[in-house]
Formats: C-alpha cells, sequence, structure tokens
C-alpha cells in the first residue's frame, strides 16, 4: 500500500501518525514503578520537607534560601505544570532587587507566592467564607466553589496573591500542594527549584506575630526590602540569606506604573449609593425647606438606590450566589456594606410606599422611616468607607477615603436635591416652593466640590521621586506610583473629571443661584441648569471613582521591570 | 445543626471548579499530577532549547503529549529543568504556526499554495540563480536548532546535489570561535568537559558567562558541588551569576584576553605551573612564556580596570586549586579577539595542568540544543566529521561511506555567515535558504541585513511560524513541524548525544525538515544519491559510519534504542560495550586524560597572539560603551518560540529596557522607568530605563531578545573565527520627550 503512495502523502501521513508507544520502550517499562516508590527515586525531596508536621503553635510554611536562588524561574514553571494552571495563570513569580550603591552592587531575585499568613486578609474580607486556613496545616486554602467573584480577596492582599480569573468567575490560588504535602510528596515549585532553594518548613506562628508586631512606619517589618509591611497579615514564609539585603535595595518594578484594574461597576455601586444616601440624608436635613420635593426625593432615591444594587451585583463573576455575602457578616466589611445596603433600600422602598399612602398612615412613621433609611444609608458608606480601608493600602486610608465617599454625598446629594427641588417646584407652577433650599443647597455643592477637589489633586504632589530616607517606606513609593499614574498615563481622565466637577459643581450651582436671584427668573433656563449639575457630577464622580481604583499601586512584593 | 454545621452547609467545599485542580497520582514515578492531564505513557526526550540537554519526561496521552516534567534519572539535569523546557511544548500550539506552504505576492502579502506548486516555485527559481550566475550564487544558513539526521540531509543535498558551495552552519552567532580554538589548540573541535567536573571542581572560573540565567541546569551543577568551590565570574556587570558568586572581577568589556595573559604572568612569577605536564603534554610554552612576560600587573590594572589586589587574589586562588575548572561562554565567544581569548583561558588550563582530570578542563559551554551536531554534521564550514574540504583525503572518505562521485563535493570552504551576507551586497549571491534561524532579527547590524536580505532574486524561509522577522522578508515560506514533533538527535556540549520524538502532530501541512529536504531533493532531480537515506535513524547510521576513526568516533552506536538510557557521550566507536552499565563507560567522560590531544604531534598548543583594542570606542557623539546579553532564563534568542508562551512572557520584563548606571543616568535627568532612546552610528531603540548600579558606569545593557537591539550593534568581526562581536559599540542616551513616546 505504501508504494503506491508518493513520497509527499507518505510524509504528510507520517506526520500525522504519532510514533507508536510501543516504541518507547524505555519509561513505558517503568510504569511498575509506583508513587509509594517516589521518596526513593527522587531522595533529595526528603531534605526539603519538615520531618514532622506541625505542633500546636505552629504551622507549615515556604521557606526560601535567597542565597541558592539564582533566579531561573523553574519553580514558577514547575508550579503551572505541575498544578495544571491556564496557559496563562502563575501561582507564583520571581522579581529582583538591584541596589544603587555603585560601591557594592547587589543583585537579589526573589520568589515569592502565597505566604500562608497567620493574619490572611484574604480570609478575613472574603464576604462568603470561601477561604479557610487549616487550624493544623496553617495552610490558607480557597474553595473554588464558595467563591462568588467579588474580586475583594485581590484588593486585601497586599502580595497580589489571589488572581481573578474573568472565564470562571473565581479567583484561585496556591493551596501548598496540600495533597502532595499530605502523602510525603513535595510541593511543585520545591520540586521544581533546581538549587533547592525552596523548601517546606515548620514555624512558630506566636513567633511570627511578635516579629510582625515589631513593625514600625519608619522601620516596617518585610519580608524582603521593598516587600508590604508584615504586619497587615502576618506572613508565615521565611527568607533567608547569609548576605543581609541592603535596605536601600530597589525592585525591579518599583517604577513600573501601570493602571490597575477600574472596577467600573463598582466605581458605579459606590458613586450612586452615595448620591441615593446624600440624597435622603440632606432631605431629612433640610426638612421643611423642601418639602414640596419629599416625595421626588424619595423616588429619586429608590431609584438610584436599585441601579447602584444592580451594578454591585452584576460586577461579581458568579451573581446568581451574591445571596452567600451574608456569611461573612461577622468580619467582612463586604459582607456588612452589602447588607447594610440591602437594608437602606429594603427601607428606602417603605418610604416610597409610605410617602405614596400619604395621609392613610400613622403619622409618626413617615420621619420614623426617614431616619431609618439615613441611619442604614449611612452605616452603609462607613463600611464602603471601611471596605477600602481594611486593605491597609497608603492611598485608601480611612481619613481620606471618609472625606471622599462623604463629601461624594453631599455633592452628588446636593446636587440630585436642588435639582429635585427646583424640577418640582416648576411643576408645580413656579420657583417658590424651592427658594428656601437653593441658597443653602448651591452654597453646598460648591464649598464641597471645591474641598473635594483640593483633597483629589493632592496627592500630586508625591510625583517627585521621594527621597532617599522616604524611599525606603513602601507607603511613600505607593503615593509616589500613584501620583505618577494620575500625572501620565492617566492624566486625560483626571483632567476630565477636574472640568466636569468645576462645571458641574461650582460654575451651573452659582449661575443658577444668580439666575434665580433675579427679579424676574426664566423658569425653563433654571430647570435646565439644575439638572445639567447633577449630570455633570456624576460623569465627575463616576471618573474619580474609577480613578479611585485605576491609580491604585498598592505594595507588593518585589517583581520584574513592567 | 449546630452553627458550624450549618456554615458547612453553606459553604461548598467541592465541585467543578474545585474538581478541575484535582491531582492525582500519575504512575510512572511521576508522583501528583494535574487529573485532568494524568498520561497513560511516559517517554524520554532531550529538550529543544539550550545546548545543555536537559531530557524531559513528555507524558503522554493516547500518544500525543500532554505535559511534560524534567527526568528525574538522566546524568544531565537529573530531575530539574529551566522554565524554558517545562513550557517546551507550548509554542506548537501557537495560532500563527504555518500551516501550509506560502508565496509572497506582488502586493506584499503571503498567499497559501499547496506542496507541488512551492516545489515546483524553489526549484525553478533557484535553478534559474545557478543557470544565470553560477552553482555558488545560492547559498544556504543552517541552523543549531534541528537535530543532527536534518542538518546533515540538508547539508548534504545542498552540496553534494543541488551544487551549492557556500552555507553557514548558524552556529557561526555562538560557538565559531570556540570551533576554531579547539582545532588550533587541540586539533579537534572537542570540548574535554563532562558536567560532573561542575561537582568536582575546587575553584571554577567562569569567563563571559551568566550561566544562572543563560544555563541555569548547569548551575544547578554548580550548586551541587560538595567541595565548597571558589566560584569567580569576569563580567563587567553584576550579573546573576556574579552575584551568586564568592569573587566577581568586573574587568572592562573586552579586556579579558588581557587580564588572562595576566593571569598567566602572576602564575608563572609565582611558579604555580604544572612543569612536568607543560613538558609532556603541550607545545609553544616558551613563546608563550616570553609573551605573557609583557603582561606585568600594574599594565594589565590599567587595562582591565582590576586593582593590584584583585589580580593577586584571581592568580592565587587558582594557584592554590587543586582541580581547577576555566569555563566560557558568549562573553568570550561573541568578541573581536574571541579566538585567542578563548585560547588564553585554554593556555591557563595547560599551565596548571588543570585538563584531563576531574573537576578540571578548559570548557566552553555550547549555546543552542544542537550547535555541536551542527559544527559536526551541518556540511557548512567542514565537512562531515570535523573533515576539510580543500582535504583530498577527507573528500574521499566522504564520498567512500556515501557512496557517491566524489567529484560531488566541493574542493573549496564555504563562505562564512558575514561573507554571504556581504556576498549579496556585491551580487555573488543572488539566492538564499534559511532554516530555522532568524537572521533579521540575530544578525548583527540590522538594518543592513533586512536591506541585503530584501535585495536577493529569492529568498527561502523554513520555519515554524510565518511571523518571524526573517519569514516576513521571504519569497517562499516552507512550514515546517517543530521540536517535539519529529524523530531525531541533539548532540550537548559535554558531547552527549540524545534522542527527540515525535509526540505531537505539526499543524496543517507543515513537515519535518527531513521530509521537506527529501522532497526538494526528489522535485530537483537529484534525490537518487540520497535513496539510503530514508529516515532520520538510518541518516544516523550513515552519521556513525562518516565519525569512525575520527576523534568524534561514535559508530559504536548502532540504533537509537540505544539512546534511551541517558544518551551517550562520543566518542563511542565501535566495540564499545553496548550493553549494561559499562555500556556508557560511566554515564560521565571526559576527554584528554591520557594527556594525548588530537594534535598531530599529540601535543595540546599554547597560543598567543597581541590584543587589540576594538574598532568602535566611546567617543563624544557616543559616550557609552554598549553591552548585549541574555536578559532572563525565560528567553531563548529571538523569542521565535518563547514569547509564544504566556507563562514565559510573564517571566521577562515585557518591555524593552537599558540597563543604565545612576552616574550615568543622573546627569543625563532619568530617573527610574523613564522611556528613553538609545542611540548608535547605526540605529536607534526606544526602551525604558532601568537604573542600577549592576551595570558599571560608563556602560549600558540592553537585553538581545529585543529585534530591535541589533540595530545598534557594530559590526565587527573575530578575524579567524568570523563570528560578530556582538557585545560592544558605541551608543548615546537620551530621555525621550512624552511627544516621542
Amino acid at each position: 500500500m505504501s508504494d503506491l503512495l508518493t513520497p509527499l502523502d507518505r510524509f504528510l501521513r507520517e506526520q500525522q501518525d504519532l510514533t507508536p508507544v510501543e516504541r518507547f520502550a524505555q519509561r513505558h517499562a517503568a510504569d511498575q514503578l509506583s508513587d509509594s516508590q517516589l521518596g526513593d527515586t527522587l531522595p533529595r525531596y526528603r531534605d526539603l520537607l519538615p520531618g514532622a508536621g506541625p505542633g500546636p503553635g505552629e504551622q507549615y510554611a515556604f521557606d526560601v534560601d535567597l542565597d541558592a536562588c539564582s533566579g531561573c524561574k523553574a519553580c514558577v514553571s514547575a508550579c503551572h505544570s505541575l498544578n495544571g494552571l491556564d496557559e496563562a495563570e502563575t501561582w507564583r513569580s520571581v522579581g529582583l532587587l538591584h541596589g544603587l550603591d555603585p560601591v557594592a552592587p547587589q543583585l537579589q531575585t526573589v520568589t515569592t507566592a502565597c505566604h500562608h499568613c497567620v493574619d490572611p486578609a484574604c480570609l478575613n474580607g472574603c464576604p462568603v467564607d470561601a477561604y479557610e486556613k487549616d487550624p493544623i496545616t496553617g495552610i490558607v486554602a480557597h474553595l473554588d466553589d464558595q467563591c462568588i467573584g467579588c474580586q475583594y480577596c485581590t484588593l486585601m492582599c497586599p502580595y497580589e496573591v489571589p488572581v481573578y480569573d474573568a472565564g470562571r468567575g473565581i479567583v484561585r490560588k496556591c493551596d501548598l500542594c496540600r495533597d502532595r504535602l499530605n502523602v510525603g510528596e513535595a510541593p511543585a515549585c520545591v520540586q521544581g527549584c533546581p538549587t533547592d532553594a525552596i523548601s517546606v518548613t515548620v514555624v512558630s506562628t506566636l513567633e511570627l506575630v511578635a516579629q510582625a508586631r515589631a513593625s514600625t512606619a519608619s522601620r516596617p517589618t518585610t519580608l524582603v526590602p521593598t516587600a508590604p509591611d508584615s504586619s497587615i497579615t502576618v506572613p508565615s514564609t521565611r527568607y533567608r540569606s547569609a548576605r543581609p539585603l541592603a535596605s536601600s535595595m530597589v525592585a525591579g518594578d518599583q517604577y513600573s506604573l501601570q493602571p490597575a484594574h477600574g472596577h467600573t461597576p463598582l466605581a458605579v455601586m459606590l458613586v450612586l449609593t452615595q448620591l441615593a444616601v446624600g440624597t435622603a440624608a440632606l432631605a431629612l436635613v433640610l426638612g421643611d425647606r423642601i418639602t414640596v420635593a419629599r416625595s421626588w426625593s424619595v423616588a429619586v432615591t429608590l431609584l438610584v438606590g436599585v441601579v447602584a444594587l444592580g451594578a454591585s451585583v452584576g460586577h461579581l463573576g458568579r451573581p446568581w450566589y451574591a445571596w452567600r455575602a451574608v456569611l461573612g457578616v461577622g468580619h467582612s466589611w463586604l459582607s456588612r456594606e452589602i447588607v447594610a445596603f440591602g437594608v437602606f433600600a429594603g427601607l428606602t422602598a417603605l418610604d416610597a410606599a409610605a410617602t405614596a399612602a400619604g395621609t392613610r398612615l400613622p403619622a409618626w412613621l413617615a420621619p420614623v422611616l426617614a431616619d431609618a433609611v439615613v441611619a442604614a444609608g449611612v452605616v452603609g458608606v462607613v463600611c464602603s468607607v471601611l471596605i477600602y480601608a481594611a486593605t491597609r493600602r497608603r492611598w485608601w486610608r480611612a481619613p481620606r477615603t471618609g472625606a471622599l465617599f462623604g463629601a461624594s454625598a453631599l455633592v452628588t446629594g446636593g446636587a440630585t436635591l436642588l435639582a429635585v427641588s427646583v424640577a418640582s417646584a416648576a411643576g408645580a407652577g413656579g420657583l417658590v416652593g424651592a427658594r428656601g433650599a437653593v441658597r443653602p443647597l448651591v452654597g453646598l455643592v460648591v464649598v464641597a466640590s471645591l474641598l473635594k477637589l483640593v483633597l483629589e489633586l493632592s496627592v500630586l504632589r508625591h510625583r517627585h521621586l521621594p527621597s532617599e530616607d522616604r524611599a525606603l517606606e513602601p507607603a511613600a513609593m505607593e503615593l509616589h506610583r500613584t501620583a505618577r499614574l494620575l500625572s501620565g498615563d492617566l492624566a486625560p481622565q483626571l483632567s476630565r473629571r477636574v472640568i466636569a466637577g468645576v462645571f458641574g459643581g461650582v460654575i451651573l450651582p452659582l449661575v443658577l443661584l444668580a439666575a434665580a436671584s433675579s427679579a424676574t427668573p426664566t423658569v425653563p433656563a433654571i430647570v435646565m441648569l439644575a439638572l445639567a449639575s447633577p449630570a455633570l457630577i456624576v460623569v465627575a464622580e463616576l471618573t474619580e471613582r474609577r480613578l479611585f481604583f485605576l491609580a491604585m499601586s498598592g505594595p507588593r512584593m518585589p517583581g520584574v521591570l513592567r | 445543626m449546630t452553627r458550624r454545621g450549618l456554615r458547612g452547609a453553606l459553604r461548598a467545599s467541592d465541585g467543578p471548579l474545585t474538581d478541575e485542580l484535582t491531582r492525582t497520582p500519575g504512575g510512572f514515578g511521576l508522583g501528583q499530577v494535574p487529573a485532568s492531564r494524568a498520561p497513560d505513557a511516559v517517554t524520554t526526550m532531550v529538550c529543544g532549547f539550550c545546548s545543555t540537554g536537559c531530557a524531559l519526561d513528555v507524558h503522554l496521552r493516547d500518544g500525543e503529549a500532554v505535559n511534560l516534567t524534567p527526568s528525574a534519572e538522566y546524568p544531565v539535569n537529573r530531575g530539574s529543568a529551566c522554565p524554558k523546557g517545562w513550557e517546551a511544548l507550548a509554542p506548537l500550539s501557537a495560532p500563527d504556526r504555518a500551516t501550509s506552504p506560502m508565496v509572497r505576492q506582488r502586493g506584499g502579502s503571503l498567499q497559501p499554495v499547496d506542496w507541488p506548486e512551492a516545489l515546483a516555485l524553489f526549484t525553478e527559481r533557484f535553478q534559474a540563480i545557478q543557470a544565470a550566475h553560477g552553482a555558488d550564487s545560492v547559498a544556504f544558513l543552517s541552523t543549531g536548532q534541528i537535530p543532527t539526521e536534518e542538518m546533515a540531509l540538508l547539508g548534504a543535498v545542498a552540496k553534494f546535489g543541488m551544487g551549492m558551495v557556500h552555507g553557514d552552519g548558524n552556529t557561526r552567532q555562538c560557538m565559531a570561535t570556540s570551533v576554531v580554538a579547539h582545532k588550533e589548540s587541540f586539533g579537534f573541535d572537542a570540548p574535554p568537559y563532562t558536567y560532573a567536573d561542575l561537582e568536582e571542581s575546587d575553584v571554577i572560573v567562569l569567563v563571559g558567562s551568566n550561566l544562572c540565567i543563560a544555563h541555569p541546569i548547569l548551575w544547578e551543577r554548580i550548586a551541587r558541588n560538595s567541595h565548597h568551590p571558589e566560584i569567580i565570574v569576569v563580567d563587567p556587570r553584576v550579573t546573576e551569576t556574579a552575584a551568586a558568586a564568592t569573587q566577581h572581577y568586573g574587568a572592562r568589556p573586552k579586556t579579558d584576553l588581557t587580564l588572562l595573559y595576566g593571569l598567566a604572568h602572576l602564575l608563572i612569577e609565582r611558579g604555580a605551573i604544572d612543569r612536568p605536564f607543560i613538558a609532556e603534554h603541550t607545545s609553544g610554552y616558551e613563546a608563550f612564556a616570553d609573551h605573557v612576560a609583557a603582561f606585568g600587573p600594574d599594565r594589565v590594572a590599567a587595562e582591565t580596570g582590576l586593582t593590584l589586589d584583585q589580580l593577586e587574589r584571581f592568580a592565587a586562588t587558582i594557584a592554590a586549586g587543586e582541580r581547577v575548572s576555566f569555563w566560557w561562554t558568549m562573553g568570550v565567544n561573541q568578541s573581536h579577539q574571541g579566538v585567542r581569548t578563548a585560547q588564553a583561558i585554554i593556555d591557563l588550563a595547560l599551565l596548571t595542568g588543570s585538563i584531563g582530570r576531574p573537576g578540571t578542563g578548559a570548557n566552553s559551554i555550547t549555546g543552542q540544543c544542537n550547535a555541536m551536531g551542527s559544527r559536526l554534521f551541518s556540511n557548512t564550514t567542514n565537512l562531515f566529521g570535523g573533515r576539510d574540504f580543500t582535504n583530498p583525503a577527507h573528500r574521499a572518505e566522504v564520498a567512500g561511506v556515501l557512496g557517491i562521485g566524489v567529484e560531488r563535493i566541493p574542493d573549496r570552504p564555504s563562505l562564512a555567515y558575514d561573507q554571504i551576507i556581504e556576498g549579496i551586497h556585491r551580487g555573488t549571491i543572488h539566492g538564499l535558504w534559511i532554516v530555522a534561524t532568524n537572521s533579521a532579527h540575530s544578525w548583527i547590524n540590522q538594518t543592513e541585513i533586512r536591506d541585503l536580505l530584501g535585495r536577493l532574486d529569492f529568498l527561502v524561509v523554513q520555519d515554524l511560524y510565518t511571523t518571524t522577522e526573517t519569514a516576513e522578508l521571504a519569497d517562499l515560506v516552507l512550514p515546517a513541524a517543530g521540536w517535539g514533533e519529529k524523530d531525531g538527535t541533539f548532540i550537548n556540549s559535554e558531547r552527549r548525544i540524545g534522542r527527540i520524538r515525535r509526540v505531537r502532530r505539526a499543524p496543517g501541512h507543515a513537515l519535518t525538515d527531513f521530509a521537506i529536504v527529501k522532497l526538494i531533493a526528489d522535485a530537483w532531480g537529484c534525490g537518487e544519491p540520497f535513496r539510503q537515506w530514508d529516515s532520520p535513524e538510518e541518516v544516523f547510521r550513515i552519521l556513525a559510519r562518516l565519525s569512525a576513526g575520527r576523534p568524534c568516533d561514535f559508530s559504536g552506536i548502532e540504533s537509537y534504542a540505544q539512546l534511551d538510557d541517558g544518551g551517550l557521550q562520543w566518542p563511542y566507536p565501535a566495540g564499545s560495550p553496548t550493553d549494561g552499565p559499562a555500556a556508557r563507560g560511566g554515564p560521565e567522560r571526559r576527554l584528554f586524560a591520557d594527556g594525548e590531544f588530537f594534535t598531530p604531534d599529540g601535543r595540546a598548543r599554547f597560543v598567543v597572539e597581541e590584543p587589540v583594542a576594538e574598532r568602535e570606542r566611546p567617543s563624544p557623539r557616543y559616550p557609552l560603551s554598549l553591552l548585549t546579553g541574555r536578559g532572563s532564563s525565560a528567553q531563548w534568542h529571538t523569542g521565535t518560540r518563547t514569547s509564544k508562551s504566556a507563562v514565559l512572557r510573564a517571566l521577562a520584563p515585557d518591555v524593552a529596557y537599558v540597563e543604565i548606571a545612576p552616574a550615568d543616568a543622573g546627569p543625563l535627568g532619568i530617573q527610574a522607568s523613564d522611556e528613553v532612546l538609545v542611540e548608535s552610528a547605526r540605529g536607534s531603540v526606544h526602551a525604558r530605563a532601568l537604573v542600577t548600579a549592576t551595570v558599571p558606569a560608563g556602560h549600558v545593557f540592553v537585553p538581545m531578545h529585543d529585534a530591535a537591539t541589533n540595530r545598534l550593534t557594530f559590526p565587527a568581526f573575530d578575524p579567524l573565527s568570523r563570528q560578530p562581536s556582538y557585545k560592544t559599540g558605541a551608543v548615546a542616551v537620551r530621555l525621550l520627550h512624552s511627544w516621542e513616546h
């Protein structure tokens, strides 16, 4: 038969014919070599595993001999191949530290994976309890089927360990190859390291906590120079070197500026919840002055609140499991925020129903509901602030984030209420009904807008390289990268935010005030101004909130130049 | 239900997503493997990137590779591999694989054609060029990346069938310097060592070698050295290897020849030389001693930038060593005086009697996975088996073994790579056939070669991808199968012959280079003399016969099956044991244990020459010295394959960058991560500044993997080996304004 084929046909056919397995004599015959014999075939791994498992007050940990690490990065590939990760998924990475001292130039590669922290931020932040820290081994494992894809852990972990996969809608991470350890096999990275630089040891959690507690802002305890402050999560990995690394070393990616994820649905959710809460709160505070607008403001609050919750659910990788978010209410600010805004939305709906029912309900109900709505909303916004503050990222610290979100509520709520007042008054035949509201609301919006802009732009003062002593502080580097991002790649967005904010929050309200104060106000023009102002403000705030995420440059382990 | 129980019920601790990451015992001694890729069989083959020659256990399902792990029992790598090895299967699945022959249309685009049409075009165009300009007006560039059997067939068909005279083995870019140095000093191109020497030495001297990054598994072997060796690195930069060494000497670039002569001077002065060995086994010592007498420490210190104390310590460390080994790589080979520098290293080994014993040697570490095969059997610079085209006896031997007329064998040597390129310029080369190499990226002074390749009457590129910089210039692209899709053997740095196998189907109509060359021979009308070259294994037997009686004799290997158990190092002449542990003569063998070299008098030669300065030096216009080299262990040369793996891409910087010292960056107003322009007299490159003290003031380092790097390099060549001097040139760096980004 084959004689009848042309050489071309023969070669093409051969190319599709994989060499029969039978010809692979050598290893095929070795399949009798059972896995229980593995310890005998690979004795060298035995020295890289602890002799006994952890006792009370102890846990497993990675141990990295920095002097043995030569930067070949086989650990990353071995983990990838032996754990069957996706094509572009990696659970370990290798970064670079280098010195700037020409007299004694230093170079150190640093391999890093999950540090199986004593106080894991991923676990603490998870709203659905999709993380568990094994009480015996200390391994921090992720329950892939429990995850709803909120990605909060990717913000909580200072070491960039959990990575979100949009295809599956979940994050995945290193589990220290716990089932390999269970049967006495070495984790993939340990097997993969040609120079035995990675091993698994047993460490004392109390000692780790004591070391981490010794951390101060000016002298942070870190795993290696430029790494995140260990007091955040008490990481368990031990990095050893006989040649101490100068604290002045810089990371390969220390000055790399890459915008982070924009999290648009979260930006929408944050701005709109703050708008809703601000509108409700100001309506309550201004009380009688805006009686005409009362029903309108409740309706707007409800509508906006529902859109915001929709955005937050849409942000999830697996939204149909959103209900699980109540599970973490004991420890997760994200769970608490979801509960608070759930209550807020429910009460607002009741409030709207009560307002519609009007006089048929008892008189005491309306004020109680209004108070409760605002209380729930304020609790929700406070939770929002603490969600980001809890990440311990310098730019998201509680005072700044609190001022940012609070000012957002005032600006968006004030402008919305102004629009509602003016529009509802105009609908009732003139501006008389809104007269009492215009002046205080314009004043509030203008002042809050300006103060908020000052707060936002103040970070730009960090765009110059930190002085040498401050460059050692990871926090100073975080703000420096944020400022350089905002004045670099993100500058166009920042400009848009400023222009929209100044027009919507300052110029239009002032023009409106002037027009409304005139002897013969032109009602349609004033209504247009009143509607345009919150629209522009919302655009500005959404841009600001996306920048809140995009310009975040959190702490991280040393990486390679990007 | 308890509270804990309730919460447990609300937590999904397993399910389909959890199952995706399940691990299961893999059998075959593999330990746990991903359940989704558990193998039903395992086979072992040598890696296809560098010349270390690690073996990989390829995990098979229904004969097809699904995963791989480094082989635990192979004598080279013993269970380890670098990231490229781990990711070796990934590039085979790239979407830009060439799946059918492609012909350049008038408009410039490539259009698929079928094989008969492509073969007809190949034949018609090249034969027309030969008819018009002579048989030697068509040349070929071979490679160090395909199996020996394929490159031998290519070299045989091109020269003995198609009448070509000029072909280069491409190892011109990495190993030509060592080849020339070995031939003159040892009498044959014979790297003398075995990797176990890295574990046996008490002093290891690495010259121009960033082993940690370039050959990570050889660094593994050093890490296993139980003798607490002194590890000495000579390199202008603080490389990963320099950082891991016990002594680092940052001699100025291209002053290594002076440094080596200076060390010889100090060793002779101390009397730390092996006089009996010199007397019995070497020639040329007196001239050598006279020559290095002029390299006193003051002169050497002034030229290298090292201190007198450093020179003393370096020499004292060598003198104190019992088992001193010297190793070099591209820092030496890619130099305008590389051959003499390599020979100066050999001289030091001869001077101290550091050769032929465990843990010693003057050892050139090879680059490409089959550069050693190319050196012996590409039939380019040398006739098969390290023979000489100009030697009538050699031609007769080859004609006899192959059963072809001796008149088919050219009686003149081939032009070297740079001379072939220059031939295009001079109008003597009109057609070029490039196989598995990426000249438009990797050749020095890139702007010129791209221009010249464009001027050819007909350019054929045979590669895995249609997207290589060279394929983008081709008139005809022939789709080739890659490593993992073909059978054959590679020869590694320590002369070990190892197997590769077909464990994947090539996409579309891609064929092995073996099949392509066979089809071309038939289409050309010269297939008849190569009838017996029927399969890779048949060719291997022919090559074994060609090696008989040569120093590289492996005529004792009669079938591939003999290579299954750890490969075999040459020499392995007929009559060697064919079975049992003795078949391998032990897993590790070195040359020259008897002090007998391959020169006619059996003595190794001391060779010296006065150092000369580089032709391009820093100037006021271009004040900085350019250094180039490997950037990371995750990148292989031009990235043709490694850039196809997402994991490997993640392991290397994803931007072009230039390393610059703080002392140079400051006055130029350059801050870390700034976008800068690196300019030479020949071209410019946009890059991001990596401000670091690991590169000395006055120098910048640019990794070679970026396609633009060779726009900067200066076309200097070693006059003896014709190897390009990639690691030199004068450049200027300036900050780019934001509007220039």
